[in-house]
C-alpha cells in the first residue's frame, strides 16, 4: 500500500537478513543483564575449583583412577549454571512481559528463539571449552598422576566438555521455550539430566543397563570419560544421542512458540 | 490511495477462550491523521483486540490487518508500528538505554535513535539505571520510547496514562495530538472517558467484546444523550408552561430551577424575553463523554456491582469508581 501521507515516514532502510539482526539483538540482551556474568562466573569457578580439588584429593588412589575425567568432574556443577542461564534467557522474558515487546519488534518468533539458542550455545561452547582446557591443565598440575593433552582421550574429553555444555545450552533454551515458567523449566532440565538416572536405578537390572546409558545426562557425559565400561555409550555416540535430545527440545520449542498466544 | 486510507482494519474479529467470548464479531477501521480512542469498561476485550492486531494472539476467527497485511508478515515492524502494551514490558535488570538498544538491533534501527527517543520521553538522566527500579510512570515513558523508536506511522498504546502524574498525562495528551497532526495513525485504549474527550478525535467503543459505537467524539456525545438547558428563574413554573408549547420537557430539580430538554438555549432565552420573564441563569449542560459512555455501556459491563442500582447512571458511577481504583 503506497500512500502519499505515509511515505513521508522512514521505512526499513536495509535489506540485510532479519536473522542476523535478531542474533545481534539476542547477543545484546545476553550481555546486558548481570545474571549472565554471575552464572558464567559460577560455572567457571565451579569447574576449575572442583576439578583441582578432586584431582589433588585422588592423587593417592591410582587404581582405576581416570586423571582426565577426574580433573573435569567440575562440569557436573558447572552444568547447573549453564542450564539455569539457558532457561532464564527465555523464561525471564515471559515472567517480565518483555516477550511481548520482543515479539512486537520481531514477529518472526521462531527466528527469535533460534537466535537465542544460537547465541547461548555459542557462549556455552566457547566458555566451556576454554574453561575445560584451563581446568584440565590445573587438574593435571596438582595431581601426582597428571597426564598431558596428548594422552589417550584427553583432548577429546577437553573439547567434549565444551560440546556437552553447548548442547546443554540448546536443551535448556528449548525446554525454557516449551515450559515458559522459570521454576518448571529448571526443574525439567535437571529432572531429565540429574534425577532421571537416579530414578532409572529402580529398574530391574536387565533393563536398567540398556536404558541408563541412553538417558540424556549419561549419554552426553560419555564424551569426557576416558575409561569406558559396558554401562556407557562410546563417547561420540553418546554425544550424538545427547544432541538428539537437544534437537528434540529446541524443535518442540520452535513449533510451540509459533502456535501459542503470547 | 488518499490520506484517508485505512491503517488498521479489523474485520469480524473474534477471540474465544473456551466458552468465554472475549471479542465477538468486531469490525472497525483506524485512520491516519487522528487520535482514535479505543474505549470500553474493564474486561471489554480492548487488550485482547490490541494483542490480535499486534499478532501476539491468534484470532479465533476474523482478521486484523495493518496496512492490508497481518502484523506477522511485517519484516521490520518497528518502522511501521510502535506499540505500548503494558508499562513493565522490559527486563528489570537491563538499563533503559540497553533495553532500547536491544530493540533497535532487532529491526536494524540506527543506534542514534536510542538517545533521541530517550530525550523525547525525558529519561536521558536515568538512561543507565536499571529499569526495574523505575516507577510506573517512568515505565510508561520507557514503553512510549520503545514505541517511537522506529519513527513509525502507526502507534498503538494500551492505557498509556496509567500511573502518570498530571504533568505526564498532559505530556502524553500533547504527544498523541502532535503525532496525529503529523499524519500518523494513533490508536489509544483507555477506560478513562474524560481523558479521551480531551485527546481523541474518533471513538471506537466496545463492551463485552462487541462494537457499541464507532464515531467521532462529537457525534458520539450528540447521539448518546440529549443536552439539557439549565435555567434558574423566579418565574420558573410559568416558563415551563410556555416552553411546553414548543415541545420542551422540563423537570424542576429544585424550586426556581428547570432542567429542560428538547429545545435550544436560544429558544429558552427568546421565550423568556418575549414574556418578560427574569432569567438568573441560563446554561447549556452538555452530556459529557463520560455520561454518554455510561449510557452506552451500562448493559455490557462485565464486572458490575448492581445490588441496588436500577438507575443506569448510578450503576455507571459504580463502574467508574471501580475502573479508577
Amino acid at each position: 500500500m503506497t500512500d502519499t501521507t505515509l511515505s513521508a515516514f522512514p521505512s526499513a532502510p536495509r535489506q540485510q537478513s532479519v536473522s542476523a539482526d535478531l542474533v545481534r539483538s539476542e547477543w545484546a540482551k545476553f550481555r546486558t543483564v548481570r545474571s549472565t556474568y554471575w552464572s558464567l562466573m559460577a560455572a567457571v569457578v565451579a569447574m576449575i575449583g572442583l576439578g583441582a580439588i578432586i584431582s589433588s584429593a585422588q592423587s593417592g588412589h591410582p587404581v582405576g583412577f581416570d586423571p582426565v575425567s577426574s580433573s573435569l568432574s567440575g562440569v557436573l556443577l558447572a552444568q547447573l549454571a549453564i542450564g539455569v542461564l539457558g532457561v532464564l534467557f527465555v523464561t525471564s522474558e515471559y515472567s517480565t512481559g518483555m516477550i511481548r515487546t520482543t515479539f512486537t519488534a520481531a514477529p518472526q518468533r521462531r527466528k527469535v528463539i533460534a537466535a537465542k539458542a544460537a547465541v547461548f550455545a555459542a557462549v556455552a561452547l566457547v566458555v566451556g571449552t576454554v574453561t575445560s582446557l584451563v581446568t584440565f591443565l590445573v587438574g593435571q598440575a596438582v595431581s601426582s598422576h597428571g597426564v598431558s593433552l596428548t594422552s589417550p582421550g584427553a583432548l577429546r574429553s577437553v573439547i567434549g566438555v565444551g560440546l556437552y555444555l553447548g548442547l546443554l545450552a540448546v536443551f535448556a533454551v528449548g525446554l525454557g521455550t516449551i515450559i515458559r515458567s522459570t521454576a518448571g523449566a529448571i526443574a525439567s532440565v535437571f529432572g531429565l539430566i540429574l534425577v532421571l538416572p537416579a530414578v532409572a536405578q529402580a529398574l530391574p537390572t536387565s533393563i536398567r543397563d540398556s536404558v541408563d546409558k541412553y538417558l540424556p545426562g549419561n549419554a552426553g557425559q560419555a564424551i569426557f570419560h576416558t575409561i569406558r565400561d559396558t554401562s556407557t555409550l562410546s563417547p561420540w555416540v553418546g554425544l550424538g544421542v545427547f544432541a538428539l535430545y537437544a534437537g528434540a527440545a529446541i524443535s518442540a520449542g520452535l513449533v510451540l512458540v509459533g502456535r501459542r498466544d503470547v | 490511495m488518499s490520506a484517508h486510507s485505512t491503517a488498521i482494519e479489523v474485520r469480524r474479529l473474534a477471540k474465544h477462550y473456551g466458552k468465554t467470548v472475549a471479542v465477538d464479531d468486531l469490525s472497525f477501521d483506524v485512520h491516519p491523521g487522528q487520535v482514535t480512542g479505543f474505549l470500553g469498561p474493564n474486561g471489554a476485550g480492548k487488550s485482547t483486540t490490541l494483542r490480535m492486531i499486534l499478532g501476539l494472539d491468534e484470532p479465533t476467527s476474523g482478521s486484523a490487518l495493518v496496512y492490508g497485511q497481518p502484523f506477522a508478515s511485517h519484516r521490520r515492524p518497528l518502522f511501521e508500528i510502535g506499540a505500548l502494551l503494558d508499562p513493565k514490558s522490559f527486563h528489570p535488570g537491563r538499563s533503559a538505554r540497553n533495553h532500547l538498544s536491544v530493540l533497535a538491533l532487532a529491526n536494524g534501527i540506527d543506534q542514534t535513535r536510542v538517545d533521541v527517543v530517550l530525550d523525547l520521553v525525558g529519561l536521558t538522566s536515568v538512561a543507565s539505571k536499571r529499569a526495574g527500579g523505575f516507577s510506573l510512570g517512568m515505565g510508561q515513558r520507557l514503553g512510549i520510547a520503545s514505541a517511537l523508536l522506529g519513527d513509525p506511522s502507526i502507534l498503538i498504546l494500551d492505557e498509556p496514562i496509567n500511573g502518570l502524574d498530571p504533568d505526564g498525562i498532559l505530556w502524553v495528551r500533547n504527544l498523541l495530538r502532535s503525532l496525529a497532526a503529523e499524519g500518523r495513525t494513533v490508536l489509544v485504549s483507555s477506560h478513562l472517558m474524560s481523558e479521551m474527550a480531551l485527546t481523541a478525535d474518533h471513538l471506537v467503543v466496545i463492551g463485552q467484546g462487541r462494537l457499541l459505537a464507532d464515531d467521532t467524539v462529537d457525534a458520539f456525545v450528540a447521539a448518546n444523550g440529549p443536552n439539557t438547558v439549565h435555567v434558574r428563574s423566579p418565574q420558573a413554573d410559568h416558563l415551563a408552561v410556555l416552553l411546553a408549547a414548543h415541545g420542551a420537557s422540563a423537570t424542576a430539580p429544585a424550586p426556581g430551577v428547570l432542567d429542560i430538554t428538547g429545545v435550544s438555549t436560544d429558544l429558552v432565552g427568546d421565550v423568556a424575553a418575549a414574556h418578560g420573564i427574569t432569567i438568573h441563569e441560563l446554561a447549556l449542560q452538555q452530556v459529557t463523554l463520560e455520561e454518554a459512555f455510561m449510557e452506552l455501556t451500562h448493559d455490557s459491563v462485565e464486572y458490575r456491582t448492581d445490588t441496588l442500582a436500577p438507575d443506569p447512571t448510578a450503576a455507571g458511577r459504580l463502574v467508574a469508581q471501580e475502573s479508577a481504583a
